[in-house]
């Protein structure tokens, strides 16, 4: 559990009520998920029931609490993307990264999700890798763009 | 040193997220170095801005070059070719024709009116003096000058109406916001956009952000309200760093916070994001997930307007319903009033994508026909594909048949033909498309983003899934359509909220259109458009395939053999049924069956 | 005196004091409304929809549950009518399908005549999800303990971090609550255990009764009781009596909590 940085999001939000899940937000960014022992340190802090806190944690798909691996890969299955074969893309990722969605790869490298939409449309099938954004992306590209972001 | 006699160079460089995502920062780097190459940013002081997305994010990055009040656009552009740019058509005087937009590009435009999106494509959406050498900030600052009555006349008779989903009359909202008693109300921005396929409010607050905030301010004053939230979802990271950035800026201006334009109003905003949950686009869940809950919504036997945020008097309006705020206060209700269809009026921007040329955000009037949006602005379905339907309002709305392809498109029509406005998402589907596949999607959806409080949402749309599942895997009987279309009447009854009783529309209204296709999955076995897997093969017509080997290079399963030049045969033992080879043949030799 | 507002329930003229639920409304007038997640000391949710009933009169017609809308001047109300009876059915056989076993479920489909379910998942969780437990820990109570986890088909209720609970006090208002037994409270010697599907949310050590000797609540409940029953009379309780004893003695009775009748049946 690290204090320090818990101290340092409280810090930036002058009053709790309002704010809870953009203190979630910044947990998860920094930790890149929300630790039990952090979340409790939380409900202290806040007075916020540790129940409360935690159907949020569950509530929002943003919100993970189980960590990610180092990038996040991130398949549009929103409509657009859907009728223009984001299936086959997810199908190929999963394949390559050997995950299924909501899973990390062994060596932590990898975290595999679904969203339903990034509005990016235009750009049908879309895949966000960390805060990248790839179009028009055909499964044989995949290779490709992850072998990018492997150390 | 250059050798060109231009004195203003403005480059404008497309940075909405499609902009970005197809490289837009890089061109704008190129563009600086290569000013600076070539000598022109001393002597000439040409701007390079970015700017909000002009709707067209299939062609990006788009660039408008303006020399001396000369525009040409160019789409495609890559940091490569802006050097050439830069040396024939700013120096040289000559723009590269090869690379300028085709005519689809005018196409596209010639039939919008672009009054919301105006700004975008023109100004930088980072900068609040070039929003306010165009205009911007005029409205708020009449308006404060103004009776918050005043106001509400104005907007009740410009005939606006909710772009958010329900086409609430946005005057009458307020009113009744107006009018609730309490000292403490806020005025709510929903820029959750949760439907998919629709970006219209991303674009906006990408675009042109001020807009929104200005809005906002007008409604502030007319409701009297000190306090406004903007619930954004945390899926546009660039939207939200813009509308912060935008926020910052008018507080400086004094536009925002204490005695705002030297009256004595108070009135802020603050952003508040999402975090992955459709439902809480629904104005109840919005409300709750901001009071720091998990978003569910409450019945709403008491109207938000009475009972809204923390029990307090609360005014919501969608993104778009706040940016056309400003320009009716500008040029009156007449003026707003005059332009759409009778009981809709101005204009409306949808998100068109799918199986369609041009995709893209158009802004039209009101009552134009889907026809002109899909074939005129659109510019028709690729490949010469036949169109079948264009599914509208997202998960909440339906499918519309190409025998309604002349239905002037406002509220009164869209939801006689069983669909909606929603927030102007348009898929357009192509005869490739399988409608119970996209009415399963749509349920689906609403599975994985319904809050799971209420019985029939839950548990009904559930198993409505189960129902279209068996359907597209062949196990569907004669039964299956019968309980589908009882539990869409029981969910449309008796759900909590309008995720619910509107989850069940897709599947309604494919089944007005579309019952032939269901018929097919359920009583021959077969899926028209090729899609359901299990109720699909894909075969090689001999006379038609000349043996290129396309097919068998491409074919993820290897199922595909034969020799060069000779005719080619698909293993049904190991066919994947992945479309690959058929959507691949230039001789459209792989037939589907 | 409250204000008594006049309506009509099935064609019957009624009257009912002002801010009562059409639900309260109907059953004075012995008019029986199924009924799953209302329960009276309970804020209604309005999440089983059960209890939809036809409105019309002084408001536009519509379908709406009977628990949350309160009654109104002039409102007419059927709850009874084919399309009601319809989607009520409906509403069960769906959650027939998650909790085929369920006794007091079947016991309220067979009195609005449905047999059998035709949408069986295979599943069979007691829980229907009517949120009474969740709600008489965080609203009553006030301890916490249960929540609500995932959401849509996938919603449950849950501890934190679905391990044992340490706000969870004991009290087994939670079970008590519960109109299908799916939480459970036990007590076996000195131990006491709340259970779920699938879940113990809490294990407690009973404590003994000074006076009789009987292990009767585990000291977080007794902790509990004091703050909130006795300590707003001004009255200080030192000893451990259990509630039976406690009667006997010549002590003033405690302010009436209303739940956590599960350690003292007496009240
Ligand atoms: C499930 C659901 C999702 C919704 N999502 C949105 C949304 O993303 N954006 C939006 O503006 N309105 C959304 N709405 C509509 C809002 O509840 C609300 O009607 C709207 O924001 C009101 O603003 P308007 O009157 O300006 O349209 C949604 C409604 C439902 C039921
Ligand atoms: S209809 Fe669906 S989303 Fe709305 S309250 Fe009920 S379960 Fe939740
Ligand atoms: S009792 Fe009214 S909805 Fe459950």
């Amino acid at each position: 559990m690290d204090v320090a940085a818990m101290d340092a999001i409280l810090a930036k939000f002058p009053t709790i009520r309002g704010n809870l899940i953009g203190i979630l937000h910044e947990m998860q960014s920094h930790f890149n998920y929300l630790p039990e022992e952090d979340l409790r340190y939380l409900s202290k802090k806040t007075q916020i029931p540790i129940t409360q806190i935690y159907s949020i944690a569950n509530f929002y798909n943003r919100f993970s609490l189980k960590p990610k691996g180092k990038n996040t890969v991130c398949v549009c299955l929103g409509t657009a993307c859907h009728v223009k074969g984001a299936e086959r893309v997810m199908d190929e990722i999963k394949a390559q990264l050997k995950v299924d969605v909501g899973e990390s790869t062994d060596d932590m490298q990898f975290s595999l999700e679904e969203v339903r939409c990034i509005g990016a449309c235009s750009l049908a099938p879309a895949v966000v890798v960390n805060e990248e954004t790839y179009g028009q992306v055909a499964p044989k590209q995949i290779h490709g763009i992850l072998q990018k972001f492997k150390k | 040193m250059g050798s060109t006699t231009a004195k203003e160079i403005v480059i404008s460089v497309c940075a909405g997220t499609g902009g970005v995502a197809a490289g837009g920062f890089n061109v704008i780097e190129a563009f600086k170095a290569e000013l600076d190459k070539n000598g022109l940013s001393a002597n000439y002081q040409p701007r390079v801005h970015k700017v909000g997305c002009r709707g067209f994010c299939a062609k990006d990055v788009l660039v408008d070059v303006q020399v001396d009040g000369k525009t040409e656009t160019y789409q495609f552009v890559t940091p490569e070719k802006v050097a050439p740019i830069v040396s024939e058509h700013i120096v040289g005087g000559k723009p590269v024709k090869k690379w300028l937009v085709k005519k689809d590009y005018h196409i596209f435009h010639d039939k919008q009116q672009k009054l919301v999106l105006a700004n975008c494509g023109q100004i930088d959406p980072e900068s609040i003096e070039e929003y306010i050498a165009a205009g911007g900030y005029r409205a708020a600052s009449k308006a404060l000058g103004m009776g918050p009555d005043e106001i509400i006349e104005i907007i009740k008779a410009s005939g606006l109406r909710g772009r958010g989903g329900g086409g609430f009359p946005t005057g009458i909202k307020w009113e009744s916001c107006r009018r609730a008693s309490g000292v403490v109300k806020y005025v709510l921005c929903n820029a959750d956009e949760g439907d998919p396929g629709a970006f219209m409010d991303r674009s906006i607050i990408e675009g042109n952000p001020h807009a929104v905030i200005e809005g906002m301010i007008i409604g502030a004053h007319a409701i009297g309200s000190v306090e406004g939230f903007v619930y954004i979802r945390a899926e546009y990271p660039l939207a939200v760093e813009r509308l912060r950035r935008a926020l910052e800026q008018a507080r400086e201006k004094h536009f925002l916070g204490k005695k705002i334009f030297g009256t004595e109003m108070d009135f802020d905003i603050k952003i508040v994001l999402g975090a992955g949950a459709f439902v809480c686009g629904e104005s109840t869940a919005l409300m709750t997930s901001i009071e720091d809950k998990a978003g569910e919504p409450r019945p709403k036997y008491v109207h938000t307007t009475d009972r809204g945020l923390w029990g307090k008097p609360s005014n919501l309006n969608n993104v778009e319903t706040w940016a056309n705020v400003p320009m009716i206060i500008e040029k009156g209700a007449k003026w707003y009033a005059g332009i759409g269809s009778e009981r809709s009026k101005g204009t409306k921007i949808f998100s068109l994508v799918g199986k369609i040329n041009n995709t893209g955000l158009v802004e039209v009037p009101m009552g134009i026909p889907l026809r002109d949006v899909i074939f005129k602005i659109g510019g028709g379905i690729p490949k010469k594909k036949q169109f079948k339907a264009v599914q509208t309002g997202g998960p909440s709305g339906g499918c519309i048949p190409a025998s309604l392809l002349d239905m002037p498109l406002d509220y009164e029509h869209l939801s006689e033909a069983g669909s909606m406005m929603g927030s102007g998402g348009m898929i357009v589907m192509d005869e490739d498309t399988c409608m119970v596949d996209v009415s399963k999607y749509f349920l689906q959806f609403c599975v994985d983003e319904g809050c799971g409080q209420c019985t029939p949402c839950r548990e009904g749309v559930f198993q409505m899934v189960r129902l279209l599942n068996e359907i597209t895997e062949g196990k569907g009987t004669e039964k299956h359509i019968g309980l589908l279309e009882e539990l869409a009447a029981t969910i449309k009854d008796t759900s909590l909220c309008a995720l619910g009783t509107s989850a069940p529309n897709p599947v309604i209204s494919t089944l007005r259109y579309f019952r032939d296709e269901y018929e097919a999955h359920i009583f021959d076995k077969h899926c028209p458009a090729g899609v359901c897997k299990a109720l699909t093969h894909f075969y090689i017509d001999a006379d038609k395939c000349t043996g290129c080997t396309l097919c068998a290079r491409n074919c993820p399963a290897g199922a595909i053999t034969g020799e060069k030049k000779e005719p080619h045969v698909i293993d049904q033992d190991k066919c994947i049924v992945c479309r690959i080879c058929y959507e691949n043949c230039k001789f459209g030799a792989v037939q589907k069956g | 005196m409250p204000t008594m507002i006049n309506l009509t329930i099935n064609g019957e003229k009624i009257a009912a004091p002002e801010g009562t639920s059409v639900l309260q409304a109907a059953r004075q007038a012995g008019i029986f409304i199924p009924t799953l997640c209302d329960y009276e000391a309970l804020e209604p949710e309005g999440t089983c929809r059960l209890c939809i009933v036809e409105l019309s009169g002084s408001i536009r017609p519509c379908i709406r549950v009977s628990c949350i809308q309160e009654v109104k001047e002039g409102l007419v109300v059927e709850t009874e009518t084919e399309r009601i009876i319809k989607n009520r059915r409906l509403i069960l056989e769906l959650l027939l399908g998650r909790s085929p076993y369920c006794r007091e479920l079947l016991d309220l489909a067979g009195k609005c005549g449905v047999m059998t379910s035709r949408f069986l998942t295979g599943e069979d969780d007691d829980c229907i999800r009517c949120g009474r437990c969740v709600r008489v820990c965080r609203d009553k109570i006030g301890a916490y303990a249960l929540c609500w986890v995932n959401r849509g088909y996938n919603r449950k209720v849950a501890t934190d971090f679905e391990r044992l609970s340490e706000y969870c006090i004991g009290c087994g208002s939670c079970a008590q609550v519960c109109p299908t037994g799916a939480i459970k409270m036990e007590d076996r010697g000195n131990q006491r255990r709340i259970y779920t599907w699938g879940q113990v949310v809490a294990r407690f050590e009973l404590e003994k009764c000074e006076k009789c000797g009987r292990y009767f609540a585990p000291r977080k409940y007794i902790d509990w009781m004091r703050r909130k029953a006795f300590k707003p009379k001004g009255i200080e309780l030192i000893d451990l009596i259990c509630p039976e004893c406690l009667r006997k003695t010549e002590r003033p009775a405690p302010a009436k909590v209303p739940f956590g009748n599960g350690a003292f049946p007496a009240w």
